[in-house]
C-alpha cells in the first residue's frame, strides 16, 4: 500500500475512533436523574418550608453553645493549623490566630496545597515543632493514619471539621460534619419550595469528589420530596476537571434540554457558580432560572447584591473554627466537650451584610463575645 | 561567389512561455480537491460528523443556533489561550506558562481597579504590560539562557503561581467596581454572541496574516521545523524565538483580562483549567489545513470540534466523564496522525 494510502486509513481509522468514543459515551447517557416526581401533595408542605424558610432569614444572635467551661483554660498553648491551600482555608488561618489570642493560646499555620503528601508532611511537622493542638479542616482519617496515630501517643489533641470521619480514635472533634450538611441541604429545599409557592423543577448541582456534600444532598432531596412532593427534582454532577472552566456550560446545557427548570441549586456557590451568571446571560436564561447556593465567597455575595443569585447560605468559618478551639479548650480545661450545629442563615439580596461583599464574615456578628464569655475570658 | 539559401531556424519556445506551459499544472478542481482532502481538513469532516450525530441523538435541543452560540461563546476563552501558544509553537518553543500568565493580568488589572482605584483603561494597559513582561522574563530564560522552553516556562510559571498567592493570598479580588466598564469587556454580548468570541475571531485573523503572508511567518515555520537550516539561510531564529515568547505573553495576558471580567472578579485560579484544553487545541490543529504547522485556522477548528463534542455530551446528558473521555480519545489521535505526517513528509 502507498504512503498516502497508509495515510488515508489512518486519518479514517482515527475518525472513526473518535465518533465512537463520542457514540460510546452517549450510549451511557441518562446517568443523570431529571425531571422525577414524587408522588402526593402539599399545601402543608409548603406551609413548612415558608415557616422553616422565614425562620432561617432571620440571622441567628447565638452561637448554638450556652454551657459555659466552668474551669480555668491553660494558658500558653500552642496551636497549629495545616492550612489547605485554598482562599477559604488561608482566611481560617487568621481566625484560629485571633481564637488563640482570645484564649491566651499561641497559632501557626502551616501551608500545604491540599495534596495528601504535602498534608501528612505538615502534620509530621507540627509535631516536630511541638503542637499541642493540632487542626485540619475535612481530614480523611485513612491519609493521616499513621500522623494520627503519632499524635495520639504525644498526647496532641486533634480537631477538623466538615469530615465524613467519626469521632475517637484520635479525632477529639469534627464541627460541621455531616448533621451541618443535611441541615443546611433541609433549608435550602426549603427556601425552594417556599420561594416558588410549591411550583418548583429544580436542577440540584453535586460535587461528588466532596464527600461531605452527600449529606446535603441526600438531605435536600428527601426535604424537597417532603415540602413539595408534586415539585420535579433532577440533578447533574460535576467532575472536579470542570471546575472553573466548563461547569456553567454544562449547566447551560442541562437547562436547555430542560426547559422548564427554574431554580438551580449549586452544592458549593464558589466553586460552580465561577462565570455562571454570565454564562446564563449569554444563553438568556438569566431571567428564567434562580440559584440557590451553598457556601460562596465575596464573588458569590456581589453576584446576589446584583441579584443573580437567590439566596445563599454561608458557611459559617468563624463559628466553626471557634467551636474547634472551644473543643480544644474544654479538652485541655478537663471539661465535658459540648457540641453544637454552626448558626444557618439564609441570606438573600434583601437581608444580606454589607461585609459581605468584602470577604467572609460570620453569621453570629457577637460570635466572639459569645466564645470568649464561655472561655471566661 | 554562390548564394545558397538559409535554412529556416529552429525556434523554441521562449522561456517564460516554457514556464507557463509547466505551471499550468493541476486545474483547480484538482486543486479544490486536494484542499478538501481528508488529510487536510479530516477534522471538519469529523466535526460535522459529530454535528449530525448529536442532531439525530438530541433532536429537540442541539441542531439550533442557541447551540452553536453557546459552542462560540463557552469556548471563545480556550480558543484565545490556545491561539496565544500557537505563535511559539510555530516556532517549536513551549509556553507552558501562558495559563499563569492569564491569571496573574486577570489578578492585576483587578488589583489595579479596586485596590488601587487606577481608572480602568490604564489598569488593563498596565496588566497587558504585566503579561508583556512576563513574556520578556521567558524569553530571555529561553533565548538567552539557552534554558529548553519546556522547563524554562514550567519553571516560570511556577513563579507566577508563588506572585499571585502573594498578592491575593489566594482570595478572589472582587468589588462593584468590576462590574461596570470594566465587565463589558467580557460580557457584552451583541444577538448571543459575547465579545469574547469576536476578540477570537480578530486574533485569529491576524495570526493566520502573520504566518501564512508575512516573510516573519514563514521565518517562525523555518526556526520551527529546522533551526540550523534556518540559521545557516541568514534567519535570526534568536531573535524570533524572543519575539514569538513575548507576543505569547502579550496574548495570554490579554485573555486574562478578558477572563477576569467576564468572571467579574481576579481569581487566584482562572487561568490553570485552560492549560490543557489550549495546548490540545493547539496540537490539534496543526493536524488540520497544515501538515503539521501549528496555524491559526487549524486551532480554531480544533477548539470548535472539541467544543461541539463536549457541548453536545451535555446536552445529550452524557456521563459527567464523557467530555473529559472525548477530549482524551481526540487528542490521541489527532497527535498520532501528526507523527505519521511528519514521518511520511519525511520521506
Amino acid at each position: 500500500m502507498s504512503i498516502n494510502g497508509l495515510r488515508n486509513r489512518a486519518y479514517k481509522g482515527a475518525a472513526v475512533l473518535v465518533l465512537g468514543a463520542a457514540l460510546a459515551a452517549t450510549a451511557g447517557c441518562g446517568s443523570d436523574s431529571s425531571g422525577s416526581a414524587a408522588a402526593g401533595g402539599g399545601g402543608a408542605g409548603v406551609a413548612q418550608a415558608l415557616a422553616l424558610a422565614q425562620k432561617s432569614t432571620t440571622r441567628p444572635t447565638s452561637i448554638g453553645l450556652t454551657k459555659p467551661i466552668g474551669k480555668p483554660v491553660p494558658s500558653g498553648k500552642k496551636v497549629v493549623f495545616i492550612s489547605c491551600g485554598v482562599a477559604a482555608c488561608e482566611a481560617q488561618g487568621d481566625i484560629i490566630k485571633q481564637g488563640a489570642a482570645d484564649l491566651g493560646w499561641s497559632a501557626q499555620t502551616i501551608g500545604t496545597d491540599g495534596s495528601p503528601e504535602q498534608l501528612q508532611n505538615a502534620f509530621e511537622t507540627a509535631l516536630r515543632d511541638g503542637a499541642d493542638a493540632i487542626v485540619l479542616n475535612a481530614v480523611n482519617r485513612a491519609s493521616v493514619a499513621k500522623q494520627l496515630e503519632k499524635a495520639k501517643q504525644q498526647g496532641v489533641a486533634f480537631v477538623t471539621s466538615s469530615s465524613v470521619d467519626k469521632t475517637g480514635d484520635g479525632i477529639l472533634a469534627n464541627v460541621a460534619g455531616t448533621q451541618n450538611s443535611a441541615k443546611i441541604g433541609e433549608n435550602m429545599a426549603a427556601q425552594i419550595v417556599a420561594d416558588s409557592h410549591g411550583k418548583a423543577n429544580t436542577l440540584y448541582v453535586n460535587i461528588s469528589a466532596f464527600q461531605i456534600l452527600q449529606a446535603l444532598g441526600d438531605q435536600f432531596k428527601s426535604s424537597y420530596a417532603k415540602y413539595c412532593p408534586d415539585c420535579q427534582y433532577g440533578s447533574i454532577d460535576i467532575p472536579i476537571t470542570a471546575l472553573g472552566k466548563d461547569a456553567p456550560d454544562r449547566i447551560v446545557s442541562y437547562l436547555r434540554s430542560h426547559p422548564q427548570v427554574n431554580y438551580v441549586v449549586l452544592s458549593v456557590s464558589n466553586a460552580l457558580g465561577s462565570g455562571l451568571p454570565a454564562a446564563l446571560r449569554a444563553a438568556g436564561l438569566a431571567d428564567k432560572v434562580k440559584i440557590v447556593g451553598q457556601s460562596g465567597d465575596s464573588q458569590t455575595f456581589q453576584d446576589l447584591q446584583a441579584k443573580s443569585y437567590n439566596s445563599i447560605v454561608p458557611y459559617d468559618y468563624y463559628t466553626v473554627d471557634y467551636l474547634m478551639l472551644d473543643a480544644l479548650a474544654r479538652h485541655f480545661a478537663g471539661a465535658k466537650p459540648q457540641s453544637a450545629l454552626p448558626p444557618l442563615w439564609i441570606v438573600t439580596p434583601n437581608n444580606m451584610p454589607a461585609e459581605a461583599t468584602k470577604g467572609l464574615f460570620p453569621v453570629v456578628a457577637s460570635y466572639r463575645d459569645e466564645f470568649k464569655k464561655l472561655w471566661g475570658k | 561567389m554562390t548564394l545558397t539559401a538559409v535554412p529556416e531556424p529552429v525556434t523554441e519556445p521562449a522561456a517564460p512561455e516554457r514556464a507557463v506551459a509547466a505551471r499550468t499544472g493541476p486545474s483547480s478542481a484538482q486543486r479544490l480537491a486536494r484542499g478538501l482532502a481528508f488529510d487536510r481538513i479530516g477534522a471538519v469532516y469529523v466535526w460535522l460528523g459529530i454535528i449530525v450525530l448529536f442532531s439525530v441523538w438530541a433532536p429537540q435541543t442541539f441542531p439550533n443556533l442557541d447551540t452553536a452560540k453557546q459552542i462560540l461563546n463557552s469556548n471563545a476563552i480556550t480558543a484565545l489561550g490556545a491561539l496565544s501558544i500557537t505563535i511559539p509553537l510555530a516556532a517549536r518553543v513551549f509556553d507552558l506558562s501562558f495559563a499563569g500568565v492569564m491569571t496573574l493580568t486577570g489578578v492585576a488589572v483587578a488589583h489595579l481597579i479596586v485596590e488601587e482605584h487606577v481608572p480602568v483603561v490604564a489598569a488593563i494597559a498596565i496588566a497587558l504590560g504585566v503579561g508583556v513582561g512576563i513574556g520578556v522574563i521567558n524569553a530571555v530564560v529561553v533565548v538567552v539562557m539557552r534554558i529548553d522552553s519546556f522547563i524554562a516556562t514550567l519553571a516560570t510559571g511556577s513563579l507566577i503561581a508563588a506572585l499571585v498567592t502573594m498578592v491575593t493570598n489566594e482570595v478572589p479580588i472582587t468589588d462593584a467596581r468590576l462590574g461596570g466598564t470594566f465587565a463589558k469587556i467580557g460580557q457584552t454580548s451583541v444577538s448571543g454572541i459575547t465579545l469574547g468570541v469576536v476578540y477570537c475571531a480578530v486574533v485569529a485573523v491576524a495570526i493566520w496574516y502573520l504566518l501564512e503572508h508575512t516573510a516573519t511567518g514563514r521565518r517562525l515555520y523555518a526556526t520551527g521545523f529546522n533551526p540550523d537550516a534556518a540559521r545557516l539561510a541568514g534567519v535570526r531564529i534568536d531573535r524570533l524565538r524572543f519575539a514569538s515568547l513575548v507576543a505569547s505573553g502579550g496574548l495570554a495576558g490579554a485573555t486574562g483580562i478578558i477572563l477576569a471580567s467576564t468572571l467579574g472578579s481576579g481569581s487566584p485560579s482562572a487561568g490553570t483549567p485552560y492549560l490543557l484544553p489550549a495546548f490540545a487545541a493547539a496540537f490539534l490543529g496543526a493536524t488540520q489545513l497544515k501538515h503539521g504547522r501549528f496555524n491559526a485556522g487549524g486551532t480554531i477548528i480544533a477548539v470548535l470540534l472539541l467544543g461541539t463534542g463536549v457541548t453536545g455530551l451535555a446536552l445529550a446528558n452524557a456521563p459527567s466523564w464523557a467530555g473529559d473521555m472525548f477530549v482524551g480519545v481526540v487528542l490521541i489521535a489527532a497527535l498520532a496522525l501528526t507523527g505519521l505526517q511528519r514521518r511520511t513528509s519525511a520521506r
